[in-house]
């Protein structure tokens, strides 16, 4: 049988030191719990959403910024102690937040944020129709691909009045009390995006059809909703830089298909989309990729209207 | 690292690697997608798999140990939710080509985490890198620069040492984030008498601030006492510091991260030894790194030294064309206590294939 000695030479005073810190610690009262949910969101339009359909039940923070890429988030320390003190998070899934994610959890040691807990929420499982589902093999000779599908759901309106009766129906579960509330606002909130969807659709209503180029697969979904044609990428493949080569080709593509638009996300390479705009005569379009990715788009509706007026800006 | 199988060939670890991938249940050799219940091939629930390999090139001046072409180190990592108790990981290194004509196979790490532990705490148990330092918690494909630095060497080893027992965390809820960590294991790591029934106790104090919106300082401090010959304690003392800032508004902006790391080695009857280093390590374009480190270290008089101290100095620039892959080049200077100064000039391919875990912060 093993036995466990304590040092009894100069080494014993710093494990003491060490054993009577822990305790201490272990001692020191947790934060106080109010009656409201905590919940922490991966992105800046889940945080909104749940703001609007929460309303004063609940309290909300991101962790991504707007003006950050959701894929290549560095951990800090306070979004740790966020996750530890949270009675729910809401996260995009489809690997989007594989890169940081899991670790920050394990440091969080929030038993309500394990796997198969009511605390976590995947929020593309609200969405029915993915994008880009690979339906054979897959392998990272596609360059960094998301073999679950493309992750960037919420910038198509649609997806967002799904996952907002996601979150209601979760809130309800987790606050009982407050389940009416939340079903309440939910159908408010699906009212008021069914006739903003509408607005946009018909202010986009030109772009129908448009040939497009973007930087990095971000704007799948917007396209797809607004019509537009993707036919081509600055990036060689998703997370690979572009060639000299594959810019030729790229800019070849562009002037045969009368290209008028690069949408490029404000935390990629601009000057790249730009450059390339000034070869075709196409318009770069420096568009938020979040909520929060530039002024006057500070919650998921203006996000989303801002987004399309800049599409038809001329 | 601990050989399992040594041979003075590399072939039998080879084998071994070739035999795991073909034989491991939905290992990286092609598997079955489904499956049935009648078969038992459904590979639904295997683990999460990736495979790391380190290919090292090298020269030096006077030729030594670092000359020549190798492969370095691969690294067969699994991790999985075992059942709603516990999660496991497991890390195999295969050293196909060592220098000391040892090749093997080891587990560097393999334990279980429980999940479901009440709010703030860990425990895991198995075998893991002891919390002993930040640079003895990375493994080789994780190493700042090519090799550990001197001091670290010298100290602790050229690999992280791990050992056998069980681990307890506290994160208490503070202005700050703290991880209180405490280790108890078999002793039988190689830094302590192996033979000893005294156990080794191990504890580190992490502290992590937000500095801005961009950056995050960290202080840590650890101490590792066990048993040596003669009933004697060894304790080796540490303390590191890190700061990492990068830009947030870019997705390949620029990356700085500086770490320094202080070591004691204490053994009552013997003088204290002690090394440090630090390292800056910059990424300044999107698929372009570039580091540099000094180490610093001192060593028991035994009359072979030319003196009591050694230095090392290094310059790394690294091309990381994705996540997966790296092509790492480096030129070393050492001055040691023994022989004569050495310069070196190593290249590095490092590259990963399958699904593997983040690295924690």
């Amino acid at each position: 049988m093993f036995q466990f000695a304590i040092p009894r030479g100069s080494g014993s005073s710093t494990v003491r030191a060490v054993v009577f810190l822990t305790m201490l610690t272990i001692l020191v009262p947790g934060a106080a719990r109010a009656g409201k949910l905590k919940i922490v969101t991966t992105l800046p339009s889940l945080a909104s959403i749940t703001k609007t359909i929460g309303g004063d039940r609940v309290e909300v923070t991101a962790i991504c910024k707007g003006y950050e890429d959701p894929h290549y988030i560095q951990p800090k320390p306070s979004y740790s102690r966020r996750l530890r003190k949270a009675d729910l998070l809401i996260f995009s899934g489809l690997e989007l937040e594989v890169g940081w994610l899991p670790p920050l959890l394990e440091t969080a040691r929030n038993s309500k944020l394990t796997p198969g807990a009511p605390g976590l929420l995947e929020a593309s499982t609200a969405v029915e129709h993915k994008l880009e589902v690979p339906t054979g093999d897959v392998s990272r000779s596609e360059g960094d691909i998301h073999p679950f599908g493309n992750p960037h759901f919420m910038v198509d309106p649609r997806n967002g009045m799904a996952v907002a009766a996601l979150i209601a129906d979760r809130l309800a579960e987790l606050d009982p009390e407050g389940a009416d509330a939340y079903r309440s606002r939910a159908e408010t909130y699906r009212g008021e995006l069914t006739k903003r969807i509408a607005e946009w659709e018909s202010l986009a209503a030109p772009l129908r059809g448009t040939p497009v180029v973007a930087y990095h697969k971000q704007w799948e979904y917007l396209t797809e909703w607004l019509g537009m044609e993707t036919v081509g990428y600055i990036e060689r493949k998703p997370g690979i830089p572009p060639t000299p080569r594959h810019v030729t080709d790229l800019v070849r593509t562009m002037n045969t298909r009368e290209v008028s638009l690069i949408l490029v996300a404000t935390f990629m390479d601009e000057d790249a989309a730009k450059d390339i705009g000034g070869k075709t005569g196409a318009r770069a379009v420096v568009l938020p990729a979040e909520v929060g990715g530039v002024d006057g788009t500070d919650t998921y509706v203006a996000w989303i209207d801002h987004v399309v007026r800049e599409l038809v800006a001329e | 690292m601990t050989i399992l199988n040594g041979t003075r060939h590399g072939v039998p670890a080879l084998a071994a690697l070739v035999t795991f991938l073909l034989f491991f249940p939905g290992g990286l050799a092609a598997a079955p997608v489904g499956g049935s219940t009648a078969t038992g091939t459904s590979n639904k629930m295997n683990p999460a798999l990736s495979l790391n390999g380190l290919f090292l090139a090298g020269w030096s001046d006077p030729a030594g140990s670092a000359d020549g072409i190798k492969a370095q180190e691969f690294e067969l990592v699994a991790s999985s939710i075992v059942d709603p108790y516990f999660k496991a990981f497991a890390n195999v290194a295969f050293d196909p080509d060592p220098a000391g004509g040892e090749a093997g196979v080891a587990v560097e790490e393999g334990y279980v985490r429980v999940l479901g532990m009440p709010e703030g705490f860990g425990l895991r148990g198995g075998r893991f890198y002891l919390p002993m330092g930040r640079h003895n918690q990375l493994h080789s494909h994780q190493f700042p620069l090519i090799n550990a630095p001197r001091a670290v060497q010298r100290t602790l080893g050229d690999e992280s040492v791990g050992d056998v027992g069980v681990e307890l965390e506290y994160a208490p809820l503070l202005p700050w984030y703290v991880n209180v960590r405490l280790t108890g294991t078999d002793g039988a790591n190689g830094l302590f008498d192996g033979e000893s029934r005294d156990m080794a106790a191990g504890a580190r104090l992490e502290n992590l601030w937000d500095v801005g919106e961009s950056a995050t300082f960290e202080v840590a401090g650890s101490v590792l006492n066990g048993p040596i010959p003669d009933g004697d304690r060894r304790t080796l003392y540490g303390a590191d510091a890190r700061l990492k800032w990068h830009d947030p508004r870019k997705t390949y902006g620029k990356v700085v991260t500086w770490t320094n790391e202080l070591l004691v080695d204490h053994v009552p009857g013997r003088k204290d030894v002690s090394g440090a280093y630090s390292i800056l390590q910059v990424r300044f374009a999107r698929l372009w790194w570039a580091g540099a480190g000094y180490s610093w270290d001192s060593l028991v008089p035994d009359g072979l030294a030319r003196r009591t101290s050694e230095n090392e100095a290094r310059l790394q620039l690294a091309w990381v064309p994705s996540e997966f892959s790296a092509v790492r080049g480096e030129i070393g200077w050492t001055d040691p206590a023994e022989g004569d100064r050495e310069l070196t000039a190593q290249l590095q391919l490092n590259f990963t294939i399958g699904a593997h875990p983040a690295h924690k912060y």
